[in-house]
């Protein structure tokens, strides 16, 4: 009996396809190219292991293992209990002005991780105020300036998660413990902690596989202190040496996957316990020593960061910090500071931005359309469902650096076959870095969207098509609509992250096409701090901007489309 | 073949789950049939294997007479009605009518006077013309539900499929819908096919009834015959209430009924509880004691227990009138005879649904 599917849309199996030639080529086969490269020496030609032999012996390379697991740990650490305890005061406590301290407690997401690292030295740095002033040096190059600017980055994305988890508790569990006779601690114990053990484990992924992966802080404040993201780019820029920087990629690599596989079993055991549709929302009650309490914390938490951001612009905005606090606006003279990518970076910031934004959300749009709302090629879109959670397990680094192998080189031996490679054009242009963006950030676009699209109902289709209405139709006239909220979250999320990620794309930049987050590394690495600093000033300020401008353009469109709702009396018994 | 649409030997499977199994079925020209079953008997999947929404493993779909097994649903010219109404909630009621006729395959064929004719017909047919720029969100649930019925037939379907249409509803409305779709389907004389659980709703409105189990067909036929000659004790059982018995005693029976009880091989039987009635002598009938009285509102429902099987003191149902109830008199604990209605009695095999055979 032929199986043949009525409704073999072809076109929508052309665009599935074309969703696993879009992994391929820019994901998968990339990967694979840089994890044969582990297995040969400089010059191209097989070695087996070898490679891995002259890792392991040599004690300073290996030495970067440990400390990469040691200040991922510690900034994890902390980062999720500081987190637990802000996300527990926003969600469970009465606080005054609960949303300026959120917000500001989300300003260091607008920033690269450098832009952290860079407020600690001016504090605490060799010419730090606080070394300087009070004649106390913390040692802060090194681990403990790697956890602390580690710490200042995860917060606000473990808050949120956790946010999220303690938000969205079933009141009536928090009932029957009272009249059972609980006592707050018991109950915290027993029902809160139990309730928010996914988010907790989540958070502590996310924490984790940000530090380990995160090149931007210590490469600015890490001094001697190497850890394996340092490596790569020591053994791919400083020493060309291709191979060994694959060897260190693959090993920075391996926790992160490791880490995705236990998230997801994870999650996959604990679906069954997720919260019912009948949960009744938590009710905060008023308990003034500890809201007190609370608020203290949140507004020390905040202090502390805007503390960080000050530091940043006093150095900015300092004739020479700390030494003549006179105001200058000196160091905004970026053309004068380096040759290549001064004020033009803006430019090239923009363009990177844009293009990720606009891309990326077509693309993730139309990969999660396809998983979530097509029947064809089921086994295919399974797959496709999980090359689009992958790249949360890799670093940006790596994908990078997958891509300067795959996209330099200019033709593919088979068997003696020599095949150009029709995607060299790509190399060295503005697209190739937008393509890494987006495949850097696609798990969590992804989700977004998914999320979305799951809420609607799955009888569209099947009432879209009774009416011989094509899919594409559907598609651009209720799907997408629908769905706006969050093409512009997802859109956002793209263009804040294109403009302060340095990972995904510090191989891949010319000095014609430098960004501004590179050229913010360059003037660092030029032991420039104040313009280094000034230039995260206009980059916070752009990303900021561009968050305001999609919040309220978000906003627009969701008061357009409810208050044709609301235009005329809601009830009438039918 | 003169059936309007006839599925056969329809098999599908979801892994090792079996959906449907050789399904066999004819559904006549402006007939009504409502496909009757418990959730996960397959009943869905049979009617978006008739829409075309799914495909089946193995068998064939007949639209008049012609193979349709892979023709794609938009060429077999239905309309649909889902639970969820499936409503673009970003539309007006107009625009979600308009739409299949606007966006469709054949919309340029259609004028634009074509098309605002078609939707006033369609709006006015359900009575909803006055909604017609409001948003779903805007309407009640019994309007939604005409909205997502005008949008079905806006596109002059030859055949209406109607998903649980019901069952979102509150209980007054939906009786009040159930009669609307009802009197819409006999003036337009549209072929439909309806899935529901609810087998009030199936007896109301069915012409033919299909009674559906695990995948399987298991007795279609008027509402009248599945209810008076259910062909199985689980039709028996799910249309309608029914009390089983293993042995019932011979003795003290009518005649009527001994000589029924006396000639059947099938020793499992079965009988509604307004087929048992208080006996009129002392003699008559087998002995029992009232245990409950449930007030249903119309008449009275008597949980009684006796040795009417083998079964040592089982609770069975009798139901009374109103004016019944108050002749007989009867409070909890009173031993009271009553007798069983020989011609409603239905004998079935020990085998035939074991989950109704009590352990003795």
């Amino acid at each position: 009996m032929p199986k043949a599917n009525p409704r073999g849309n072809t076109a929508q199996k052309l665009l599935i396809w074309g969703a696993v030639l879009w992994f391929a080529l820019f994901l998968l086969v990339p990967l694979f190219t840089l994890f044969s490269k582990v297995f040969q020496d400089k010059g191209g030609a097989f070695i087996g292991l070898e490679n891995f032999r002259s890792y392991f012996a040599t004690p300073s390379l290996v030495l970067s293992i440990g400390h990469s697991f040691e200040v991922s740990i510690w900034s994890m650490g902390i980062a999720v209990v500081l987190a637990f305890l802000f996300a527990y005061g926003l969600a469970r406590c009465k606080i005054p002005c609960k949303n300026v301290l959120k917000n500001i407690a989300l300003l260091p997401l607008f920033v690269p991780t450098m832009v952290h690292a860079m407020g600690l030295i001016s504090i605490f740095g060799r010419a730090g105020i606080v070394t300087r002033e009070l004649g106390l040096d913390i040692g802060i190059y090194g681990k403990t300036g790697i956890i602390m600017a580690e710490i200042f980055y995860v917060f606000p994305q473990a808050f949120l998660i956790l946010t999220i988890a303690l938000e969205s508790a079933d009141f009536r569990l928090y009932e029957a413990a009272a009249v059972m006779g609980s006592g707050p601690i018991r109950t915290f114990f027993r029902v809160t902690l139990p309730g928010a053990k996914y988010g907790l484990m989540n958070a502590a992924f996310v924490c984790f596989t940000l530090c380990f992966t995160d090149f931007g802080a210590p490469q600015v404040i890490g001094g001697n202190y190497a850890v394996l993201s340092t490596d790569v780019y020591k053994q791919v820029v400083g020493q060309q040496n291709m191979p060994m920087g694959s060897v260190v990629g693959v090993i920075l690599t391996l926790p992160a996957i490791a880490a995705f596989f236990a998230n997801r079993f994870s999650h996959r055991k604990g679906a069954a316990e997720e919260i019912s549709s009948k949960a009744i929302a938590f009710r905060i009650q008023k308990q003034p020593l500890r809201d007190m309490i609370y608020t203290c914390f949140m507004g020390l938490s905040d202090l502390l960061i805007l503390f960080l951001f000050a530091a940043v612009f006093a150095t900015a905005f300092s004739y020479k910090w700390p030494q003549n606090m006179a105001f200058s606006l000196r160091h905004f003279d970026f053309d004068a500071k380096l040759i290549n990518g001064g004020s033009s970076s803006f430019m090239y910031s923009l363009l990177l931005c844009t293009g990720t934004a606009l891309l990326g959300t077509i693309i993730v749009f139309i990969t999660a359309y396809l998983t979530e709302k097509t029947r064809p090629l089921a086994p295919v879109r399974s797959s496709l469902r999980f090359c689009s959670m992958l790249p949360m397990a890799l670093p940006g680094l790596v994908i990078g650096l997958s891509y300067i192998m795959f996209f330099n080189k200019t033709d593919f031996s088979f068997f003696g076959l020599s095949i150009p490679n029709p995607l060299h054009g790509l190399y060295r242009t503005v697209l190739i870095m937008i393509l890494s963006n987006i495949v850097h950030m696609f798990a969590v676009t992804y989700v977004t969207a998914t999320t979305s699209l799951k809420k609607l109902d799955k009888a569209y289709e099947d009432a879209a098509e009774s009416m011989a209405v094509p899919p594409w139709k559907l598609f651009l006239r209720v799907t997408v609509p629908l769905s706006l909220t969050a093409v512009i979250e997802v859109a956002t999320y793209f263009f804040v992250n294109a403009m302060i990620t340095v990972s995904a794309i510090v191989f891949l930049y010319t000095p014609d096409n430098k960004p501004a987050a590179l050229a913010i590394l360059n003037m660092d690495d030029n032991a420039d701090y104040a313009a280094a600093s000034a230039m995260s000033i206009c980059l916070l300020g752009m990303n900021l901007a561009a968050r305001l401008g999609f919040d309220a353009l978000k906003k627009r469109l969701a008061i357009k489309h409810e208050s044709s709702n609301k235009a005329a009396p809601v009830k009438q018994v039918g | 073949m003169g059936a309007f649409l006839r599925v056969e030997n329809l098999t599908k499977n979801y892994g090792s789950f079996t959906a449907l199994r050789d399904i066999t079925l004819d559904v006549q020209e402006g007939e009504f049939v409502c496909l009757l079953g418990p959730s996960g008997c397959g009943k869905t999947t049979l009617l978006r294997v008739i829409a075309g929404l799914e495909t089946a493993d193995a068998g064939k779909v007949y639209l008049r007479g012609e193979d349709a097994t892979h023709l794609p649903p938009p060429k077999r010219n239905f309309g649909i009605v889902f639970q969820s109404y499936a409503l673009f909630p970003n539309m007006t009621v107009w625009d979600n009518v308009a739409f299949g006729l606007k966006a469709g395959k054949g919309a340029q064929k259609i004028s634009r006077d074509g098309i605002q004719t078609a939707v006033q017909e369609a709006l006015r047919l359900v009575h909803m013309e006055e909604q017609a720029e409001k948003y779903p969100a805007q309407l009640s649930g019994g309007q939604q539900q005409r909205a997502a019925l005008a949008r079905a037939l806006a596109i002059k379907p030859s055949f209406l499929l109607l998903d649980e249409p019901l069952s979102a509803l509150d209980a007054k409305i939906r009786q009040k819908v159930r009669l609307e779709i009802k009197s819409l389907q006999q003036s337009l004389g549209i072929t439909t096919v309806m899935v529901t659980h609810d087998q009030e709703e199936a007896l109301t409105m069915a012409d033919q009834l299909v009674v559906m189990n695990n995948a399987c067909i298991r007795q279609t036929g008027s509402p009248r015959e599945v209810y008076n000659h259910p062909n199985s004790p689980f039709v028996a059982d799910f249309v309608g209430q029914v009390n089983f018995f293993q042995n019932i005693p011979i003795e003290n029976q009518s005649a009527e009924l001994r000589q029924k009880l006396a000639g059947s091989h099938y020793k499992l039987k079965a009988i509604r509880p307004e087929h048992i009635h208080i006996a009129k002598t002392q003699d008559e009938g087998i002995p029992v004691t009232v245990v409950g009285i449930e007030f249903l509102g119309s008449g009275y429902r008597i949980a009684l227990t006796g040795d009417v099987s083998g079964v040592h003191n089982e609770t069975f149902f009798m139901d009374l009138t109103d004016s019944r109830f108050r002749q007989a008199e009867l409070s909890v604990g009173d031993s009271i005879r009553v007798r069983f209605d020989a011609e409603n009695v239905f004998s079935y095999r020990l085998d035939a649904d074991p989950q109704f055979v009590k352990a003795a």
